[in-house]
């Protein structure tokens, strides 16, 4: 039976056709660090800087920090910015925990606070409440996801990096959902950082993710260590994107990421018809009386919902042990939106779609959905 | 006598201790008739296309799976997770 992934808001599956190759071509060319021992080499990071700074209308890629994943970034941006004890940061109840734990171990390690803002039922933030809890806090700090990853629905990022720069905030985006499905532009939209993954909608490798420092931050590095340049230092390095890379890279993931960008620049992602494909996937749940979280707006294809008498998990196990459908199911690392949402503390069931699903595929979901239920 | 392999699992909850156990031999009819034998419920739904049973135990221990595979999830209740645990893998070994 063939398997039909629909968990691609936690990692994409297929990748970017190719990838796998560009991965392991890499491995087994033999080792030269680019930039260090002054050799002239092929250079995937810096392919990838280009691609992603192209991708994200920066002009400067040496602002693209590559790290290992969305998370990595995310404690880069957290931990390096430069608190004063007392200083706010301003988040949403929306957040996945590679946001909400680091500001947890940064509430114990300097000081500082965090308040909430909470969402709607759609899991997106509204931006009365948004503006009066930065009126009311003025952070030095306003966090939040682009989209939420347990509803798909997307924040208006341009309007909330306004409004938080009205009150004198810097901002940071989690574009781990969005990056390489719908468009993330920090220099349009006011946004100081952004933090993304490789392997979800950039359908690279696992293992790769960055952070888009804008000009008006500086961070504390995080990570210190070798860095192939200016070796007599004992600091970190001034020039980016060194400072905040320490250790040897992850080349073959990167060369894997890098081919995966210039795939998905010849090869844009049909996002029209991805959403049409998963409003087909909640308008068929809904016929079965499933509790299927109404997007009410920009949304990427994330299909979150629950069947009342039924538990999650248990729908899950069967979906996969049963229907070879891959979904995912409980609190999707994302623990504080539920309470806003139709589920209770069991979570939802989630269908997360690609530019890989089909048609057919989905009517095989419905179905199955349908015959667990009778 | 039943050889297994247990692994760990994860997942979202706290307090949960569930495992996989991997069987010798592919899960049976047998198998769930020795289930609803030593199960406070058990259901098999054999509508599905891999049958999937899961049953739960008096202690609250709930074990689940589909025929033919060699795979089981065992759910131990957070109140007695230790004990709970004990007590199903001293009748897993035996289960004929």
């Amino acid at each position: 039976m063939t398997v039909i992934y629909m968990n691609n808001a936690a990692t994409a599956w297929p990748k970017a056709p190719g990838t796998a190759e560009a991965v392991a071509e890499k491995i087994d060319v033999v080792s030269v660090h680019p930039g260090r021992g002054g050799f002239e080499a092929e250079d995937p990071e810096s392919d990838c800087r280009q691609l992603l700074a192209n991708l994200m209308a920066v002009n400067d890629p040496a602002r693209i920090i590559l790290t290992s994943n969305a998370t990595d970034a995310l404690n880069i941006a957290l931990q390096g910015f430069r608190f004063n004890p007392e200083d706010l940061v301003l988040t949403t109840v929306a957040e996945h925990n590679s946001v909400l734990r680091p500001l947890h171990y940064m509430k114990k390690l300097k000081n500082i606070k965090v308040a909430y803002v909470e969402v709607d039922r759609s899991g997106r933030v509204k931006p009365d409440k948004w503006a009066k809890a930065l009126k009311r806090y003025k952070p030095q700090l306003a966090v939040f996801t682009h989209a939420s990853n347990v509803t798909g629905s997307v924040n208006p990022v341009e309007e909330m990096a306004g409004l938080a720069k009205e009150v004198g905030a810097a901002v940071l985006l989690d574009a781990s959902q969005t990056l390489g499905l719908i468009e993330v532009l920090p220099r349009k939209w006011s946004v100081d950082m952004v933090a993304f993954t490789g392997h979800k909608y950039l359908l690279g490798p696992p293992g790769t993710g960055g952070l888009y420092i804008g000009p008006e931050v500086d961070l504390e590095p995080v990570l210190v260590g070798g860095t192939g340049i200016l070796s007599e230092l004992e600091e970190m390095p001034p020039a980016l994107p060194f400072r905040y890379e320490a250790g040897t890279p992850n080349t073959p993931s990167f060369a894997g990421l890098a081919h995966a960008l210039s795939w998905q620049r010849e090869n844009p992602a049909p996002i029209k018809e991805i959403l049409d494909r998963a409003g087909r996937l909640a308008s068929g749940l809904s016929a079965l009386r499933a509790q299927v979280t109404s997007w009410n707006g920009q949304h990427t294809p994330v299909v979150s919902f629950t069947l009342p008498g039924w538990p999650t998990e248990d729908i899950g196990e069967m979906l996969q042990m049963s229907f070879n459908v891959v979904c995912r199911t409980g609190l999707h690392c994302a623990p504080l939106v539920h309470k806003y949402l139709s589920d209770e503390a069991g979570g939802t069931i989630r269908f997360s779609l690609s530019r890989f699903n089909t048609d057919t595929e989905v009517d095989y979901v419905i179905s199955s959905i349908g015959r667990i239920i009778g | 006598m039943s050889e297994f392999e247990r692994k760990k699992l994860e997942d979202c909850f706290v307090s949960r201790a569930v495992y996989q156990y991997r069987l010798e031999k592919k899960i049976d009819e047998a198998f769930v008739s020795w289930l609803e034998k030593i199960s406070l419920s058990c259901s098999c739904r054999r509508d599905l296309p891999r049958p999937y049973f899961n049953s739960t135990l008096a202690d609250g221990t709930q074990i689940k799976g589909v025929l033919g595979d060699t795979a089981i999830k065992v759910v131990y209740p957070d109140t007695s997770a230790e004990s709970s645990q004990k007590a199903f893998e001293e009748i897993l070994w035996v289960q004929p």
